[in-house]
């Protein structure tokens, strides 16, 4: 059987409406039409992500005169019929009729502005609701006032009032006149108490429902300065009508009639005599009354529900529907993308970050158009590149942002031109560092595919490296959450709710995202543990540079050993760690040699500890590592940061170079190496251990040989840009996560690359343990115990948790 | 009702750390009202902050979230994360709406069941489950003997918004003459008799009960309500409250709903100046009266509106949607 129902998106085009409850009532009665299949009501930071998502039939925009023409042109296109339907003509007829232009049918709830819209509207009046509005109408309702009306204090409404008062001064009323700055105040002869009072629609109604009399008076004011009316009237008459209320009506605008039968559903008037007239005829019929107000609720529920406004526009939908061709070009097919960077590789100093995102660039090319945009030099700017890093744009902002940033108008109005002129179909963050983190929202708003590089922690932390308030790395994670409000406050002197706030910004940002990727398992697990809403969305994709020279087959033996610091020379990467430990190998024979920028502070430290046997070469340009390991002839390569690398590409480098890894023993650098059998892992903790192992190596070289035969094994040459280029492919659509079984493919290359190095340790381990088993294990108790003895419980614990999680 | 509320267990949370949250009284309240439904031992009460470690230490069929949402230190991704991961159900009764309601994204996306205090505000919800409860009385903490020799002619206590401070000018002649206890912190007006002081809490249900007539008038600011700019439906806490004590309270009339909750014989709606010079006039002369309103207005909070009968109204509401099947 053909299901011929209608799938519906619906907009607030107001995100600021004090009338929003009349999309409320809409978005209720379309749920309850037989001829919608289902109806979504959306906001605009979700409506063109929806959109995308499901071929929806009809685009449905509540109100017009506000609404952000972009967006609702794009869900425009995306859906098959789009309507609009405004309610504030013929005051705001001007702004209503040049947004018309984006839709396929217009309603106006003024009859007097159709001709307007040069034959594309038609008319729907306002409605009202049984759940909103009804109240119980018959002979047991108790009146509680004579004349009740609620209305803004329009000048003709207040002289109106004034005179009833002074020649009805004996009646029970109940009047609101709320005025605003716009208005002049009110000259009302009764105390301001008795009329500046609010209530809400509700309310109003049970007001009505309980007073003999309802007033309407028209408005004959305009905000926009035009002296305009409607000629048909506002919601609140239905609205009277649903909750059993007899209504007073100014017949000044007939159309009134059209709705309710005069006399018999209302009582009209068209000067104050007539209504003083009608109301001493009925003060004292309480039966003429209820009859007059139950004939006008009947006709309400009869004809004037939304349910009834709900479907005219179905049908008018479906109609348009069967004669509309399908939308040929349901997406935007550019392949445009935007890179969100911190830095670049043609501005110093930068990383291998800024390396990978130009590799990237340059292998997508075929596929991608891609721009950079990143903070200038002074973070007071903002540049935007071409694909070749050529600068094309800049601007310049009144703040520079240093840190976390949630919110920033100047930079979030050129980040929201850049994605509507541009179109970019990707925002590929791989870094918000001095960037608003509002660029998620406002990306994702656009309906922009949202993805999201965890090169380091910002998201979990302003000290993106994750080192505490006493150096070390904190190990953050779920529960974390009172040690970093105590670290924010040492370290930045941040309040203490500071970490609090920033984890439930981020948590509430993330939604926005559609896919964040790890270079490391060890990393989504970090990110995952502090964020479980991240869960869904995670893939890995090492950041591998494709291989570039083959490997050195040299054999080990007992010479001198020749070991590099690989990176720039910094706290984090274990520069003070490097220091202490080569102090205490002062007179080995082993030579050192830091390949990577040092800053003057170390370079003072260097020239003060007078190091003979250290090669400070300094900066190298990215092509020269592999040469500069073999010039030297390096032996092995350490990478001893102090904090949890993502993954580290000179790591990778060096062992393609055949350099022998020893690494600290937390992040991608511990996750990536296992102990003895493609490197070494040593604690950073304190660098004489790193000294006893560089000891332990020299003293058995022969361990090596095997050591890079296992390493070269393990190393696995996949085609990371063509991981990247199956993720861009297979984004989700709208609010859809990540498909899984796309998801499973990409983290295949993970699994080959850590199988690979399981099955080299299985192998070895497991010989071992056959032949040692006991052995094994009675170390290990010996090694613990001794460990105890000399550091105390306390360090072996914290060291027992390093070696399990490695 | 086809549950065994027996063997349910709650854990009940303030929505916001005890630093920011100036109404630790009522979640108190709400706990002694679980209480009185269930047992000690299946309710606990805890603050926002230790929500998490709560969740862990015991199994639990609902964590109730109660109060306000809205300060920036105030999350709940993780708590729901962790009920889910227990299997527990975690729902939220807001008390501040709709004067915070712009922060209801804070809670749509993480709550399985939403209750909130005020009416109107509850038909602006982006959520399937939403129900409205009002806010209550404590027995315990409220309840005063009815005194029918009252000392004071008229009480009013409250933060001088601008509607307060428009009826008390309005009323200021008559005040005037009247034995009148009118505590406005911040609002120093002698024309009516307003005195300058904050009260603490548990000072009000010895004044509504000492007084003739007890002025209720509701809350005029908001906090965060720029969105849809609701206008508050339901009565505050207060009005259960001054019920609870035997207050006989004048009603400055904004709302009808009200009704829901009191009718005519149980306190006295006020419509306008006129109105309460006349009212008030009629029952300072006539005691009788005014005592026969107090004592069956505090027979209907002790029966209908105190925290326990909105614990059992939580419970059935989430028995019936299925919640506990």
């Amino acid at each position: 059987m053909i299901d011929n129902r209608i799938k519906v998106l619906l907009l607030d085009t107001k995100y600021k409406n004090p009338n929003h409850y009349i999309c409320r009532a809409i978005f209720a009665a379309l749920k309850r039409a037989k001829l919608v299949k289902y109806v979504f009501i959306a906001s605009y930071d979700n409506a063109i992500s929806l959109a995308q998502n499901d071929n929806y039939d009809l685009f449905l925009a509540f109100d017009g005169e506000e609404l952000d023409v972009d967006i609702c042109s794009r869900i425009s296109h995306l859906c098959k019929v789009s309507v609009l339907w405004v309610t504030e003509d013929p005051y705001e007829i001007k702004a209503n009729k040049t947004n018309a232009s984006l839709f396929d049918i217009v309603y106006t709830n003024n009859l007097d502005s159709v001709s307007e819209y040069s034959g594309k509207a038609c008319h729907l009046p306002f409605a009202a609701d049984l759940d909103f509005h009804y109240h119980n109408c018959d002979n047991t309702k108790k009146f509680l006032y004579d004349v009740f009306f609620v209305g803004t204090a329009w000048p003709n409404r207040v002289e109106f009032v004034n005179e009833l008062i002074q020649k009805l001064p004996n009646l029970k009323y109940k009047i609101a006149l709320p005025y605003n700055q716009y208005l002049p105040k009110p000259d009302l002869k009764i105390p301001e108490s008795n009329w500046v009072w609010k209530t809400s629609n509700y309310e109003f109604c049970r007001f009505a429902s309980l007073s003999k009399f309802t007033l309407t008076l028209h408005r004959n004011f305009s905000s926009s300065g035009e002296n305009t009316v409607a000629s048909t009237p506002g919601p609140r008459i239905f609205e009277v009508g649903m909750a059993g209320g007899a209504q007073l009506i100014d017949m000044t605008l007939p159309e009134v009639s059209l709705y309710y039968e005069p006399g018999k559903e209302f009582l009209g008037f068209t000067t104050i005599d007539e209504c003083i007239d009608l109301i001493n005829t009925y003060i004292d019929d309480d039966e003429a009354i209820l009859k007059i107000a139950t004939a006008a609720q009947n006709k309400t529920i009869e004809t004037h529900k939304y349910d009834d406004r709900v479907s005219k526009i179905i049908k008018d939908t479906i109609q348009r529907l069967s004669i509309v061709e399908e939308k040929v070009s349901k997406k935007i097919n550019k392949r445009k993308i935007l890179y969100v960077v911190h830095n670049f590789e043609t501005r110093p100093p930068y990383g291998g970050v800024e390396l990978f995102v130009q590799n990237q660039i340059q292998a997508l090319s075929e596929n991608y158009e891609a721009y950079i945009l990143a903070p200038d030099q002074n973070k007071t700017g903002l540049v935007l590149l071409n694909s070749r890093n050529k600068k094309i744009n800049k601007w310049n902002f009144s703040l520079s942002i240093t840190q976390f940033t949630v919110l920033n108008n100047e930079r979030e109005a050129v980040f929201k031109d850049l994605i509507r002129e541009y179109n970019f179909e990707i925002v590929h963050f791989h870094h918000l560092l001095h960037s608003p983190f509002s660029y998620l929202r406002i990306a994702k708003e656009h309906g922009v595919k949202v993805v999201y590089s965890a090169h380091d922690y910002y998201l979990i932390c302003d000290e993106w490296c994750l080192i505490d308030y006493k150096g070390d790395f904190c190990n953050v994670g779920f529960d974390s959450i009172r040690k970093c409000a105590m670290c924010n406050n040492v370290v930045r002197n941040k309040a203490l709710e500071y970490a609090q706030i920033r984890k439930n910004t981020i948590n509430s940002l993330v939604n926005y995202i559609d896919v964040i990727q790890y270079n490391h398992e060890v990393v989504k697990r970090i990110y995952e543990d502090v964020y479980p809403a991240l869960i869904d969305k995670s893939v890995i994709i090492p950041i591998e540079n494709p291989k570039k020279t083959k490997l050195i087959t040299k054999i080990f033996d007992n010479k001198n050993l020749k070991i590099a610091f690989v990176g720039n020379f910094t706290k984090q990467k274990g520069a003070d760690v490097f220091i202490h430990a080569i102090n205490l190998l002062r007179n080995t024979g082993i030579e050192f040699y830091i390949l990577g920028y040092v800053n003057a502070n170390y370079l003072d430290i260097i020239d003060v500890l007078k190091f003979e046997n250290l090669t400070v070469h300094g900066e190298y340009s990215n092509s020269d590592l592999q040469n500069l390991l073999n010039t030297y002839a390096i032996d092995i390569s350490l990478h001893i940061s102090i904090w949890p690398e993502t993954y580290c590409i000179s790591l990778s480098e060096c062992m393609d170079a055949g350099v022998i890894p020893i690494v600290s023993d937390i992040g991608a650098h511990g996750a990536r190496i296992l102990d003895g059998i493609n490197g070494f892992k040593c604690s950073v903790d304190e660098p004489y251990l790193l000294a006893n192992k560089i000891l332990e190596i020299k003293s058995n070289q022969s361990v090596l040989n095997t050591m890079r035969k296992n390493m070269i094994d393990s190393i696995v040459d996949f085609n990371t840009y063509e991981l990247y280029n199956a993720l861009y492919d297979n984004l989700p659509n709208g609010l859809n996560q990540y498909k899984r079984p796309v998801l499973a493919e990409l983290n295949k290359a993970k699994y080959i690359a850590h199988n690979k190095l399981q099955n080299i340790h299985e192998v070895i381990v497991n010989n071992v343990i056959a032949d040692n088993k006991d052995r094994v294990v009675n170390n290990k108790i010996t090694k613990v115990f001794r460990y105890y003895k000399s550091y105390g419980l306390v360090r072996t614990i914290k060291r027992a948790y390093h070696e399990l999680r490695s | 009702m086809s549950y065994d509320h027996k063997s349910l267990s709650i854990l009940i949370s303030s929505a916001s750390p005890k630093e920011s949250n100036k109404n630790d009284d009522l979640l108190g309240y709400v706990y002694e009202g679980f209480i009185d439904l269930l047992s000690f031992s299946d309710v606990r009460v805890c603050d926002y902050s230790e929500i998490i470690q709560n969740i862990r230490s015991k199994k639990f069929n609902l964590v109730l979230i109660f109060g306000s949402c809205m300060p920036s230190i105030c999350g709940y991704e993780d708590v729901s994360y962790e009920c889910k991961k227990n299997g527990m159900l975690l729902a939220f009764w807001m008390h501040d709406d709709p004067y915070e309601i712009d922060f209801k994204f804070k809670i749509e996306k993480v709550a399985d069941f939403i209750f909130t205090n005020d009416r109107w505000s509850s038909k602006h919800y982006d959520h399937e489950h939403v129900h409205h409860l009002p806010l209550a009385a404590s027995k315990k903490h409220h309840f005063r003997q009815i005194n029918s020799t009252p000392i004071y002619d008229l009480f009013f206590c409250g933060v001088p918004f601008e509607n307060r401070k428009r009826i008390l000018n309005d009323l200021a002649p008559y005040l005037k003459k009247l034995n009148t206890r009118i505590f406005v912190p911040g609002f120093s007006n002698l024309a009516c008799n307003a005195i300058d002081q904050r009260l603490e809490n548990s000072l009000l249900p010895d004044f509504y009960s000492n007084s003739a007539i007890t002025l209720n008038i509701g809350r005029d600011l908001n906090l965060a309500n720029d969105r849809f700019q609701l206008v508050p439906s339901t009565p505050g806490p207060r009005t259960f409250e001054a019920a609870m004590a035997g207050a006989l309270q004048f009603y400055w009339v904004d709302s009808l709903e009200i009704l829901d909750y009191f009718d005519e014989n149980e306190l006295v709606l006020v419509n306008g100046i006129d109105d309460f010079l006349q009212k008030s006039e009629f029952y300072l002369k006539n005691p009788s009266y005014a005592l026969k309103i107090k004592q069956k207005c505090q027979i209907k909070a002790e029966n209908s509106h105190s925290y326990h009968n909105r614990a059992r109204e939580i419970i059935d509401t989430l028995s019936i949607k299925g919640f506990f099947s």
